[in-house]
């Protein structure tokens, strides 16, 4: 009896294997995503609180810096909200309809690098019952942290710009210098390294970025700050990728490349933003 | 109806197994995943009938492949080559324990990692190269700490499973072995 209920799950098992195998990576990430967030929850709770009681932080200290940032963005936010109203009203006397709609949400990092880290991926615990769709960007307030590659019910995946698979279209900040024009590239994602002598040490030991196909002529400085172009419908412009770090010629002496250290650091990441753009003309 | 334990406790090994594979992030010292749902699924082989073990093999593979973001089958085919070594170990071992553990996740892990960064070239790891050297040395150490937690989770959960409801042939009855 006990063996014909394993001869029944094998059979079940090799059927999914074969045959339905697109619809196993969202049960499975459906099925683990309580547990995962149960465990964040913990971590950022319990844990933060054992952690910080370990190292001695001087709380009261930390505490008053807090509260002076929260009164400083509660300030910031009533005016935000004053030019918002402004905005609205004189929108309203032009007759005028933003042709690109946005909305942002916050959403909590629940698995960093997957089960193999070999991908540069973040799991967020926010999908498809909250908005979010594949393509969507995802943002922190220092830069851009990747794009929503896969979604299911309560979960969505997210490719970051260090994913060697990953390519942004991206430009020079050039906005202080005059006569230089538009440098505009494409940003690769480094890939891993594992070992040897890391430049930088994000969610992997990984490679710098590399801003390539930029025109010949242009060195830029180092530290210039790398944001996106806005081509190709992806990203939005203007957006901040992140610095260069050093540039030189490529090696058919055709065109620039720049090493590019990211702006965020994808390691340290707990809560991230998610902008989801939407088409309809006539949405709020 | 009477509930089958041994699957229930099995899918509960490989969730808690799926849940830290997820949750523990890589470092810069310790640039490895631990491999904690093929230690699950080592701890099945070694000491499970080979149906059972065989399909929670499967699941594990499924599993890791499915939350990994990985190609198609690529962990699966992986674990499915092992098992027949694994089938080999049994007959070795007279015992499950958590040296044997220690010694298989170690050893498989070191594979494992070879095998995804063979099978996922695009990542930038060449398989013949020091980097890769250190990365299997790290899986070593990483399948250790898989081992020796995964085979006491699985020890643990097996004390759940009650009154052993293993059938016995006749002749074992006879012979007063139950």
């Amino acid at each position: 009896m006990k063996s014909k209920v394993w001869i029944f799950l094998l059979v079940i098992s090799l059927g999914v294997f074969l045959f339905l195998r697109h619809g196993v990576t969202a049960f499975a990430s459906e099925t683990i995503y309580p547990f995962s967030n149960a465990t964040r929850w913990f971590d950022q709770t319990i844990g933060l609180s054992f952690r910080a009681a370990l190292t001695r932080v001087d709380y009261a200290a930390r505490c008053a810096k807090q509260e002076r940032e929260l009164a400083r963005l509660q300030v910031m936010f009533t005016e935000a909200e004053t030019r918002e109203t402004l905005i609205k009203h004189q929108r309203a006397l032009l007759e005028y309809t933003p042709p690109v709609s946005c909305r942002w949400q916050a959403a909590p990092v629940i698995s960093r690098g997957g089960t193999v880290a070999i991908w540069q991926t973040l799991r967020l615990g926010k999908g498809s019952a909250h908005g979010i769709r594949k393509g969507d960007l995802v943002m922190v307030p220092e830069g851009v942290v990747g794009r929503i590659a896969d979604v299911t019910l309560h979960t969505s995946d997210v490719m970051l710009i260090t994913d060697p698979n990953s390519r942004v279209a991206c430009e020079l900040d050039l906005s202080s210098e005059e006569g230089t024009g538009v440098i505009r590239g494409i940003l690769y994602g480094g890939g891993v390294r594992p070992g040897g002598d890391p430049k930088l040490t994000l969610l992997y030991v990984i490679e710098p970025l590399r801003l390539r196909y930029m025109a010949r002529e242009f060195e830029p400085a180092p530290r210039t700050r790398v944001v996106t172009s806005g081509l190709g419908n992806t990203f939005p412009k203007g957006l901040t990728v992140g610095y260069v770090l050093s540039s030189m010629m490529e090696p058919q002496r055709l065109s620039r490349e720049a090493e590019i250290m990211p702006a965020v650091d994808m390691a340290s990441l707990y809560d991230v933003f998610v902008l989801s753009i939407r088409e309809d003309k006539h949405a709020p | 109806m009477r509930l089958n334990m041994s699957l229930i406790l099995s899918c509960v090994a490989l969730l808690l197994a799926a849940v830290l594979q997820e949750m523990i992030p890589v470092t810069a010292r310790l640039p490895v995943k631990g491999f904690f749902l093929t230690g699950v699924a080592i701890y099945y082989v070694l000491e499970k009938p080979k149906l059972m073990s065989f399909v929670l093999l499967l699941w594990a593979g499924m599993l890791t492949d499915a939350l990994g973001r990985l190609p198609h089958g690529c962990i699966v085919i992986f674990l499915l080559l092992v098992y027949p070594l694994l089938l080999l170990m049994k007959r070795i071992f007279t015992e499950t324990t958590v040296l044997h553990g220690i010694f298989c996740v170690s050893v498989i892990s070191v594979f494992q990692q070879i095998w995804l960064c063979a099978w996922l070239h695009k990542a930038g790891i060449a398989v013949f190269s020091w980097d890769m050297l250190q990365l299997a040395a790290a899986a070593a150490v990483m399948g250790m700490v898989v081992g020796v937690s995964m085979f006491l989770l699985c020890g643990w959960l097996e004390r759940f499973k009650g009154v052993d409801d293993r059938r016995t042939t006749e002749v074992e009855g006879l012979n007063g072995i139950v």
